[in-house]
């Protein structure tokens, strides 16, 4: 903790050592986060690098209400949002009212995070951002709404349209899976 | 449904909980790059304020000195002739123009202010004229005189005895256009508004608004100025050094290095081209007064420009790693190695002597000179330092053996505003530009960088009387 408050402080006075080791700390973690938004390695470097500058920018602003950790997660994913907007057309997909018979939980054991890195990816644009935000960032579909600018049954619909996506996906996997031990 | 949506989120959430992978080096590299050119931006704008400042000073020069040449010339033609006495002064007493001086209070003035005819004698009065300290000095008008004929074209003129002087054959006879008299002004006389009438003050308003427009244009001030006169001050000056007053370039070459292993190592290597930095110039001054306007100034000065450069080559020195400052100096070493993107800085410190005339263009209050001239400086030292401190500082010596030229040879440009805070003391302001006409580089024959400093300079000055 004291360490993290030295690196802090080493970022405000803008000393290269002390961002690069703040870089190097929490890079890696946020390179995934960066990767779920994104659909390659060379646009999740570009999100993460455009992050981090934001973060040695603002660090000055940083009061320590929240961890570092989840303050640059922050900013990583306001960054991804920002890149993705333009890409972004979402509309609602099916029949809100449809939703709540969607209960269906989805089985994650004997996946590895990179094997559900690569199904996000495949996402079309709005779904994997709102799957990301709702399912992983756990966001509310009002919070989503209002984060970017849509309808909450669009952000429900699209979310379902994404899960039953990722079933498919996941199910897939499983039989692969499942031919190749026979 | 929301339980079952928070089992969902916590199973994704843990799925990628320890979830991580290593950017590509590349990411933090430019990562590094920007934060050195936003370092580098932030220094720009603070020096920006020292160069709007300059700029700001040499524009309000260039626009008060325009308009003084412009009084000036335009003086030239209505200038109040003083005549010879031995062929003007005829005495003649002209009963109308007598009454008219007499019958109004009127105002006279000198160049320093105005004077009060308080007499209503016919011939003869008293003027009180302003002098330079505030008093008052009188003299008696002995004669008023007005001529119609066509020789002098209705010119009045005044006969003004200095009362130490008897001789009135000198240059006391001052003639001039019938025009004194605010009463006599006919309304459609073209020459009733004339400089003589501006300059002497009989046409309030129109004085006020050329004051306004111009304050203090008081021309005659600088003719009381000694031309004996010296001064000693001390300077201090700071602003920006531009390299080569562009932008920068970074050159790259590819580069083949041995490691310690034995191995070899092919990167791109980087250095950039000097960028942008500060100068600080403190020094002692002398100057003369050559003339009732003219100045000649020299002094001693000791300065220290930085410039920044950004570079990924360092020189490993008996286990010491350099800080390297330029692809001419790497040919000149033996062992290079790469490093991490670093920003170092160059340090020039040099002795200067200046050599400057200016010019009095506003006399008043606020002096103000326009000065131009040369700078001779000569190069002590370069100190080459990461800014970072993670690499040894190098200090290169100027010589034979240095790459830096020991003689560099400056123009300036600039103006001086000064201000008489009491008895022999000065303060002045003093903004200037100064370009290099040689580089301080021998490897640039061409000269093709010549650094250009901005600055703005503080000057105490002591004037002997």
């Amino acid at each position: 903790m004291d360490n993290e408050k030295a690196l802090i402080e080493g970022c405000r006075k803008e000393k290269s050592e002390a961002q690069k080791k703040l870089y190097e700390a929490f890079a890696p973690k946020m390179l995934v986060v960066s990767l779920r938004y994104s659909k390659s390695q060379q646009e999740a470097e570009d999100i993460l690098q455009e992050a981090f500058l934001k973060v040695f920018k603002h660090i000055k602003d940083f009061k320590g209400d929240s961890s570092l950790y989840y303050w640059i997660k922050r900013i990583v994913i306001n960054t991804a949002l920002n890149s993705q907007r333009s890409k972004l057309y979402l509309f609602p997909m099916v029949d809100v009212s449809t939703l709540n018979h969607v209960d269906d939980a989805i089985d994650l054991k004997g996946l590895a995070w990179q094997d559900l890195l690569q199904m996000i990816q495949e996402l079309p644009a709005g779904c994997q951002v709102i799957f990301n935000l709702f399912a992983i960032e756990g966001y509310s579909h009002k919070e989503i709404a209002e984060k970017l600018n849509i309808s909450e049954g669009t952000s429900k619909s699209q979310f379902a349209r994404a899960r039953a996506l990722m079933r498919e996906k996941i199910e897939k996997e499983e039989r692969m899976t499942y031919e190749r031990a026979k | 449904m929301n339980a079952q949506n928070n089992n969902s989120t916590n199973e994704w959430k843990e799925a990628f909980a320890d979830a991580q992978m290593t950017p590509d080096a590349h990411v933090w590299n430019n990562i590094e790059l920007e934060l050195a050119r936003s370092a580098n931006g932030s220094f720009k704008k603070r020096i920006l304020f020292f160069k709007l400042l300059a700029a700001a000073s040499v524009s309000l020069a260039a626009i008060i000195g325009g308009a003084v040449v412009y009084n000036q010339f335009t003086l030239q033609s209505d200038e109040i002739a003083v005549t010879d006495s031995s062929a003007d002064q005829k005495s003649l007493n002209n009963a109308q123009s007598t009454d008219q001086l007499s019958n109004n209070q009127m105002l006279l003035s000198d160049d320093k202010g105005h004077g009060v005819i308080d007499s209503d004698d016919q011939n003869e009065g008293t003027i009180h004229i302003a002098d330079d300290f505030g008093g008052t000095k009188s003299n008696v008008i002995t004669e008023v005189i007005s001529e119609e004929d066509n020789e002098h074209n209705g010119q009045v003129a005044m006969v003004i005895n200095d009362p130490k002087k008897d001789d009135v054959n000198s240059d006391n006879l001052v003639t001039s256009k019938p025009t004194y008299a605010s009463n006599s002004i006919p309304a459609n006389d073209p020459n009733s508004l004339d400089r003589i009438g501006v300059v002497a003050g009989y046409d309030m308003e129109l004085l006020d608004r050329e004051l306004n427009m111009v304050p203090r244009l008081d021309l005659g001030y600088a003719s009381n100025r000694k031309s004996d006169k010296i001064w000693l001050g001390l300077n201090f000056a700071m602003g920006s050094n531009s390299p080569t007053g562009g932008d920068t370039q970074e050159q790259a070459q590819t580069l083949e290095l041995s490691d310690a292993s034995g191995g070899f190592q092919v990167a791109e290597a980087m250095v950039s081209e000097e960028q942008q930095g500060s100068v600080v110039i403190a020094g002692v001054g002398v100057g003369k007064q050559l003339g009732q306007r003219w100045i000649l100034e020299s002094g001693l000065a000791f300065s220290k420009r930085n410039t920044f450069v950004e570079s990924n080559l360092a020189v490993a020195n008996n286990g010491r790693v350099e800080a390297l400052n330029s692809f001419g100096e790497a040919s000149a070493e033996g062992a290079l190695v790469f490093t991490d993107n670093y920003e170092l800085q160059n340090t020039y410190n040099s002795i200067s002597v200046p050599l400057q005339a200016g010019y009095l263009i506003v006399d008043g209050t606020l002096d103000l000179y326009v000065k131009t001239g040369v700078v001779n400086e000569f190069l002590l030292w370069n100190e080459v330092q990461d800014t970072d401190g993670k690499y040894n500082n190098v200090t290169v010596n100027a010589g034979s053996d240095s790459p830096y030229n020991v003689y560099i040879l400056n123009g300036s440009i600039g103006s001086e505003l000064r201000y008489q805070v009491g008895g022999n003391y000065h303060i002045a302001l003093v903004p200037q530009l100064q370009k290099s006409l040689n580089s301080f580089l021998k490897s640039d024959e061409n000269n093709a960088g010549r650094p250009l400093l901005f600055t703005v300079g503080l000057r105490f000055k002591y004037q002997f009387d």
